[in-house]
């Protein structure tokens, strides 16, 4: 799941385990689940992105390409998630996606001012859903090009 | 009334009468004695003898002594003259001495040689006594024939027998006189009378109201002038009649027996009497006429000793006949004079009389109508008087006077004390009352009437009391009714719950319902006269909100909040319109203050209810669609990773359950759609339908390609509208459409729109499956399905989205069918959309 010589392109903030699990087996069908790094919460996610807490002895150079983020989230919730990605310095360029079972419009414009740089719904069905996932992926990962982080 | 005007009687006390009447007396006996001796002058003049008066006497008191104007008559006069008592000697003696004719046979054709034919000649037109024998009177009396002397009249008396006569005539000259001097009297008295009875129309008396009153005032200022105007002519009258009267008896007292005081002098009176009656009757006309009539008359006596006049003039010579008729014109101009203006004033009377007789008709038909009576009381003898309507009023018969007593005890018992004390009170200084009282017909009927009066005062003593009397009871029953009337609306204004009041264009409180004062917790006259904005926590809305009562007519459904009893703020909605009194002139506002304190509280009620429901169906998003996922996703991993250890039942066993994975899914879309189509806010513009309604069938394109769907759009308006909203009706409805007719072999969609009144009517019709009618009502609601899920795909959600949609632009939506022909969906759309929705 993560490898020790390369940092993480995608950061899975997902609560659910089936959805993190479906999510995975598409990312791994694609060949990308080494470049995958999944957290359980919102706090976790924060902690991984300010290097802080269990990663505190990870770098800021070593953010990810993109922030597949779910938006109910245990503890902190992926709305204030997005909030504080977007209030600090080293993090308010980071490519944030919201991927959530949500098709709510409040969600969808609260997160677009929070900042969020897509808003995905996640197809109740199967196929789309892998499908959706492995698109993601791969243009996030190989397709979109990132700011260079200071 | 007060007595402003005299009756005749008052302006010429009997006592003024006589004073006048002896005064008049003396002057006409000094007149007369002066015309007396004048007259006698005249006679001396020619005959330097009184005698010449006896024989005129004594013509008179023979049967029918005329002077004769030819031989023939002569001898007529002779002969009747005959048989006249004591006459000694009668003959007719031509101018020459002959006899003619003569009492003694004897003398006849003879010829008179003595001193009297002879002295005679030459002293024509003159008689003459003779005085040869001192017992008897020889009298020589001129014949005068178309004016010419012709001869003499010789004539004898016994002196004794002519005293006699000279007597006989006094007597009858004062008879005559007493009865002509009785006569003028009578006439004068007459129209003294008349004129009385003229003027004393108005001193009748006649109670009647104050305004008639005046009226008669009025009348009685006129009559007083006039009566003042006429007085001097009637004394005029009469003292014509005294000097006539008095005239007469000076004539007859002072002239000599031998004047003519019977024969030409009451002849000449009778003309006066004639001119008199012909001036009054034709006026100057009339004298002038009568002069000239009498004046051709003398004229042609004088010439042919002919006519009505011929032996007067005969008598005493035209000189004197001028003189007479002067006097006859003067008199008979000042009658006409006097007759005129009497005429005048008469017919003035004749008109005031009239003008009165109007006024008093007018008087009664205003009684009538009005109801109104006049009564007075007459405190010197306690007389009373009722005018017709105050009759009518008791219902009593105008035959009965009415007694005071009796009077009073018309009124019902309660009143006849008041109107007692009222009566005399007035009775003692003349306080006017006006009350409104009960009081009980003649018929025993119980009436309201209207008793005014006052008292008249005359040197500080009340004299009379008068004044009106009205049936009011029409008007006190409309008043009765008219009070419940407005009892029964006040009854209604002091129910309502609701606070209601009624502002003055200044913004203050006129008037206030029981709900007001619990509403403010003050008193009904703690709040009238106070400012209206005050009882409101925003004062200034509140004022502007009165202002635009009054500038536009009327306000409605203002929200305001009224500072209640406590502190307790109340929200209100302010409804007003302005009241106008029945010349349309603004009187204030009327306003009624709703209380929606507990509407805002289900209001609230229902917003926690709502944001309720949407976190429930945020969950439902949420947390409903993640564990089906799981399950979906699972299966179809479990089929991807075993599916080869799997055999076909176990497959098709999990494809049933992706399948109803799937389904639950759209259903959970379903609820949110629903629920979304219900709760998010309308954002109303303009909308064209016929746009939209071509990128919707953009959009089922591959639907309409697949089943072969021929669609006819006609022209659609554009309305005011939430297009995202209208969208999805539009997309359900042709969506359903489609589905429908799919299956037909020439699937036909209409879409078009009616314009009504106050909304657009969209229908959508296709010839597809339809429906029974009989299931109507279960279209529209939430998952409900006429057709089984094998024949046709669906929740069952659409048209519940779609009714929720178009109720929320305050239409409506129905549909119509006819089963395996088609059906066709309606929605009406307002042209004006109200967004007063939650």
């Amino acid at each position: 799941m993560n490898t020790l010589n390369r940092a993480p392109e995608v950061l899975l903030v997902e609560d659910n385990p089936t959805d993190a699990e479906m999510a995975l087996r598409a990312f791994k069908k694609h060949k990308l689940a080494n470049n995958v790094f999944w957290v359980k919460d919102g706090e976790e996610a924060l902690d991984y992105l300010f290097c802080r807490g269990l990663y505190a002895d990870r770098s800021f150079l070593d953010h990810p390409r993109v922030v597949l983020l779910d938006l109910r989230l245990p503890k902190v919730d992926g709305m204030e998630v997005l909030k504080a990605i977007r209030e600090n310095e080293r993090t308010k360029m980071l490519p944030v996606v919201v991927l959530t079972s949500s098709k709510e419009d409040r969600d969808v414009v609260e997160s677009y001012q929070l900042g969020a740089n897509s808003f995905i719904s996640k197809p109740v069905e199967f196929d789309a859903f892998m499908e959706t996932v492995a698109h993601l992926g791969m243009y996030w990962v190989f397709l979109n090009h990132p700011p260079t982080f200071a | 009334m007060n007595g402003t005007f005299l009756s005749i009687k008052d302006a010429l006390p009997r006592r003024l009468v006589l004073i006048f009447a002896l005064i008049t007396l003396s002057v006409v006996l000094g007149v007369g004695w002066v015309l007396y001796s004048y007259q006698k002058g005249l006679l001396y003049q020619h005959s330097r003898s009184t005698s010449e008066d006896l024989a005129y006497a004594l013509a008179s008191s023979s049967t029918s002594w005329v002077l004769a104007h030819d031989v023939v008559g002569l001898q007529e006069v002779i002969n009747s003259a005959s048989h006249v008592n004591d006459l000694v000697f009668a003959a007719v003696i031509t101018l020459d001495g002959n006899v003619l004719v003569s009492t003694r046979q004897s003398y006849n054709g003879k010829m008179l040689s003595d001193s009297v034919s002879r002295g005679l000649i030459g002293s024509a037109a003159k008689t003459q006594v003779l005085m040869d024998n001192p017992d008897l009177v020889d009298l020589a009396v001129p014949v005068l024939a178309k004016g010419k002397h012709i001869g003499w009249v010789r004539v004898e008396f016994q002196r004794d027998s002519i005293n006699q006569s000279l007597r006989r005539v006094r007597t009858l000259g004062l008879i005559m006189a007493g009865l002509m001097c009785l006569g003028l009297f009578l006439v004068g008295r007459t129209l003294a009378q008349r004129l009385m009875s003229l003027s004393s129309i108005s001193t009748a008396p006649s109670p009647v109201l104050e305004r008639v009153d005046e009226t008669q005032e009025e009348h009685g200022l006129l009559l007083s002038s006039l009566t003042h105007t006429i007085r001097p002519w009637l004394v005029w009258l009469e003292g014509i009649g005294i000097v006539g009267a008095s005239w007469l008896v000076g004539q007859a007292v002072f002239l000599d027996w031998f004047h003519d005081s019977v024969g030409a002098i009451a002849r000449g009176y009778w003309l006066y009497l004639l001119m008199s009656l012909g001036a009054i009757r034709f006026g100057y006309r009339g004298v002038v006429l009568l002069i000239l009539l009498v004046g051709t008359q003398a004229y042609i006596g004088a010439l042919e000793g002919k006519g009505f006049f011929a032996d007067d003039l005969a008598k005493t010579g035209l000189q004197n006949y001028a003189f007479y008729m002067v006097v006859l014109f003067v008199v008979g101009m000042l009658v006409a004079t006097f007759a005129d203006d009497l005429r005048h004033k008469l017919q003035e009377l004749m008109k005031l009389r009239n003008k009165e007789r109007f006024a008093a008709d007018l008087l009664s038909q205003m009684e009538r109508t009005a109801h109104v009576g006049g009564w007075e009381l007459d405190l010197r003898n306690m007389q009373l008087a009722w005018t017709p309507e105050v009759y009518r009023i008791h219902e009593e018969d105008p035959s009965h006077p009415p007694q005071l007593d009796k009077a009073i005890n018309y009124y019902a018992p309660e009143s006849r004390p008041i109107i007692q004390a009222a009566v005399e009170r007035a009775s003692q200084d003349g306080t006017p009352w006006d009350l409104e009282l009960q009081l009980i017909t003649a018929k025993n009927r119980r009436i309201w009437v209207r008793a005014q009066g006052k008292g008249t005062l005359q040197k500080g003593k009340v004299i009379r009391l008068n004044g009106a009397f009205q049936d009011i009871s029409e008007r006190k029953l409309f008043e009765q009714s008219l009070s419940r009337a407005a009892q029964y609306a006040r009854s209604l204004l002091e129910a309502s719950l609701d606070p209601m009041l009624t502002i003055s264009a200044e913004g203050l409180i006129t008037d206030v319902n029981h709900a007001t004062e619990i509403a403010t917790g003050l008193l009904r006259q703690q709040l009238i006269g106070s400012s209206f904005a005050e009882y409101f926590t925003d004062a200034e809305r509140a004022k502007q909100v009165y202002r635009e009562v009054f500038l536009n007519g009327k306000v409605v459904n203002s929200s305001l909040v009224l500072r209640g009893a406590n502190g307790r703020e109340i929200d209100v909605l302010y409804n007003a319109s302005l009241y106008r009194d029945a010349t349309q002139g603004v009187v204030g506002a009327f306003a009624i203050a709703r209380d929606v304190t507990e509407s805002k509280k289900v209001l609230k009620h229902l917003q926690q209810a709502n944001a309720d429901l949407e976190s429930f169906s945020y969950s439902i998003s949420h947390d409903l669609r993640t564990p089906l996922r799981a399950i979906d996703g699972f299966s179809r991993m479990l089929l991807e990773d075993y599916g080869a250890q799997l055999d076909d039942e176990g497959r098709r066993l999990l494809s049933v359950v992706r399948t109803n994975t799937d389904r639950m899914g759209r259903l959970i879309d379903d609820i949110l759609h629903f629920s979304r189509a219900g709760r998010t806010a309308m954002n109303v513009n303009n909308v064209d339908m016929r746009d939209l309604v071509e990128v919707i069938l953009e959009e089922l394109q591959s639907d309409i390609e697949l089943h072969a769907v021929k669609i006819d759009v006609a022209a659609l308006p554009v309305i005011q509208g939430d297009r995202s909203l209208l969208h999805q009706v539009l997309t359900n409805l042709l969506s359903n459409a489609i589905k429908f007719s799919g299956k037909r072999a020439e699937p036909k969609i209409q879409v078009g729109c009616t314009q009504e009144f106050e909304q657009n009517v969209f229908f959508v019709r296709d010839n597809g499956v339809g429906f029974n009618m009989k299931y109507v009502d279960k279209l529209f609601g939430v998952f409900q399905r006429l057709h089984g899920i094998n024949e046709f795909d669906g929740t069952g959600i659409g048209l519940a989205i779609a009714k929720r949609i178009v109720n929320r632009h305050g239409g409506r939506i129905w549909a119509e069918a006819v089963l395996e022909e088609g059906a066709t969906f309606y929605f009406a759309i307002p042209k004006i959309i109200r967004t007063e929705m939650l």
